[in-house]
């Protein structure tokens, strides 16, 4: 199993440099909106010092992080398992002796990993040098930092999951997959810190699923939650996986039996 | 002999919605819908044993595809079973997938952006085959295909008979013993289906594998299946050996006549006057002619057209497979299976 993961991994890195321009569109995208984010914070950190409990560095530091993370967790799996099960492709992918779900995620943690490589790496340099992104508070809290950052990778694949796997049922699932994506960006703290949301709306989002994607790992890197909450946190993020993972499944097999596989 | 595929009462009832006309219609169709049952496959029961290459033939629409569907395990009948193998496809799936390989003319199985060798090796993992065989499969494959100069290139650069070869390698990457050949020879030239018809024909005489293929190119059929399953609205109305087929309904001739002037249909309806034929005026100077050999004897028609008209050149064409068929789809020839 592991050799197939990699191969399956090696596959979605070649998917991503397949086309010699590709890398570089996908790369020019990043800058423009976090430059677009960069002039709003300091817009607004012009006549205060702090906003919600953020410093201006803070603020820039926690969007810059943002949309890193972003740049290498957008697969967009859902659209590729839609678009599959549109044209009957997912015919072919159900003739194998492989689950599934396991052969999406693995293809899609290469395309990550490709993707990582080609975009992240040169907006980590655009970050600090452009942007004043400020490295991690506590060196400390790297391990936890990476735990969380793999919990919010596996949250996006499991949302990805079944909003894919929704396709099965509805046939169309783009217009789902657009919708999902923006409310996951506001609920997931993407579009702004949930701080920023009024006291009971960010009150309730922090027991959302969505926080563990962006808003749980910038918290640890600007060494804003007390290191006694983090394993907690971590931990409830684990179970908030496992059920997401566990209905994918369920409905992945139900969608599975039911499929209609258009096309002659 | 051993039964490989066994399908019983194999039956697939879709549940499809009527739409209505016009932008009104389609409105109203997001909130009302009228659902109707369409019967794909409707009890149909064959056996296919081991070695044996069965065409699968049918109009478009006929059912063809939906029980390939069904026999490949992505598609579970409303009723009837299955055995493949000792297996039941769509309940043990993916155990089923290892012994199967499939081939959809009309799909590609291989990554279209990446080289075809990466498709081909990803897939080693997939079905877990040792490096040792794969390396001597793939060998064997490329020489059977000429693969050499495709394996390099990404998918999307090849030709449709360059995608097709390679695809058929990629369905026998895990060296399986059944194969599911869905419209293989689909949109080829000439020259392509003849390569892909010889690497089916290579892999059913030297390896022994049993191979159910649907085609509409009958010369498919004639060049690689002694046994035939003719389905039809989804049941089956023949299943025998093409020879049969061939003498049960091979007993119309087609006559093509080109005489030295002109020579009006009528005129040579009025010579075989109240015999059952069918006539076709092709050009002013040649008649088309389709009859029974039963009602006229070929020589006596041929000796009646010499005495009667300046016959140039009579052209007769004996049974032909695709003819046969085609009027058993269109309703005009009946078999009993």
């Amino acid at each position: 199993m592991r050799s197939l993961a990699g191969s399956l991994i090696k596959v979605g890195v070649l998917e991503t440099v397949a086309f010699r321009l590709k890398p570089l569109m996908m790369l020019s995208a990043y800058p423009v909106i976090m430059l677009a984010n960069y002039c709003l914070y300091s817009a607004i950190f012009k006549n205060a010092d702090t906003v919600a409990g953020y410093t201006v560095a803070q603020a820039i530091t926690y969007m810059g992080i943002a949309w890193l993370l972003r740049s290498a967790f957008n697969t967009q799996t859902d659209r590729l398992i839609g678009s599959r099960v549109r044209s009957g492709d997912i015919a072919l992918d159900l003739m194998r002796p492989v689950y599934y779900p396991a052969l999406v995620f693995w293809q899609g943690l290469g395309r990550s990993m490709g993707r990582a490589v080609i975009i992240s790496v040169p907006l980590v340099v655009f970050s600090a040098t452009v942007l004043d992104v400020s490295p991690p508070k506590d060196l400390g809290n790297w391990a936890f930092l990476a735990a969380s950052i793999a919990i919010g990778y596996l949250m996006t694949f499991s949302i990805y999951l079944l909003v894919g796997i929704a396709a099965f049922f509805i046939e169309y699932n783009v217009e789902l997959s657009w919708t999902v994506d923006m409310t996951v960006r506001l609920l997931a703290g993407l579009l702004i810190p949930l701080d920023f949301f009024p006291e009971k709306i960010a009150s309730f989002l922090l027991y959302s699923p969505f926080r563990y994607i962006y808003f749980l790992p910038i918290q640890i890197y600007l060494g804003r939650i007390p290191v006694g909450e983090i394993i907690p946190a971590l931990l409830t993020g684990i179970l908030w996986l496992i059920g997401m993972l566990t209905l994918g499944h369920i409905l992945y097999v139900i969608g599975a039996r039911r499929l209609t596989i258009h096309g002659g | 002999m051993t039964r490989t595929i066994v399908a019983e009462n194999l039956t697939k009832v879709y549940r499809t919605f009527a739409r209505r006309e016009g932008l009104l219609g389609a409105a109203l169709d997001l909130v009302n819908r009228r659902y109707s049952r369409t019967v794909a496959v409707d009890a149909v029961s064959f056996e296919v044993g081991r070695g044996e290459i069965v065409g699968y033939i049918g109009a478009n629409g006929a059912g063809k595809s939906t029980t390939i569907k069904m026999l490949t395990g992505i598609l579970r009948p409303t009723s009837g079973r299955a055995v493949i193998n000792g297996l039941v496809p769509w309940e043990q799936r993916r155990r089923h997938t290892r012994n199967i390989g499939v081939i959809f003319g009309q799909r590609t199985q291989l990554y279209w952006d990446i080289a075809v060798i990466e498709t081909l090796n990803l897939l080693r993992k997939i079905y877990r085959v040792e490096k040792h065989d794969y390396n001597r499969r793939l060998e064997e494959l490329t020489t059977l295909l000429d693969l050499a100069p495709l394996l390099s290139k990404p998918t999307r650069k090849l030709s449709l008979g360059e995608r097709m070869r390679c695809d058929f390698a990629a369905s026998m990457i895990h060296d399986p013993p059944i194969l599911f050949l869905d419209e293989p020879t689909i949109g080829l030239d000439v020259s392509a289906k003849f390569r892909v018809r010889d690497a089916i024909r290579h892999l059913a005489s030297a390896r022994g594998k049993t191979i159910l293929l649907t085609t509409h190119d009958l010369a498919d059929i004639e060049d690689l299946c002694e046994r035939i399953i003719i389905i039809d609205k989804g049941r089956i109305i023949f299943d025998g050996l093409v020879r049969s087929i061939k003498g049960k309904l091979g007993k119309t001739r087609k006559a093509i006549i080109d005489f030295h002037r002109e020579v009006p249909a009528s005129a040579v309806s009025n010579l075989f006057d109240g015999k059952p034929l069918e006539l076709e005026q092709i050009t002013p100077e040649q008649v088309g002619l389709s009859f029974e050999v039963e009602a006229i004897a070929p020589s006596d028609l041929v000796r009646m057209l010499l005495s009667r008209f300046p016959v140039k050149d009579i052209v007769l064409k004996g049974p032909d497979l695709s003819e046969i068929v085609r009027r058993i789809y269109e309703g005009k020839e009946r078999i009993d299976a």
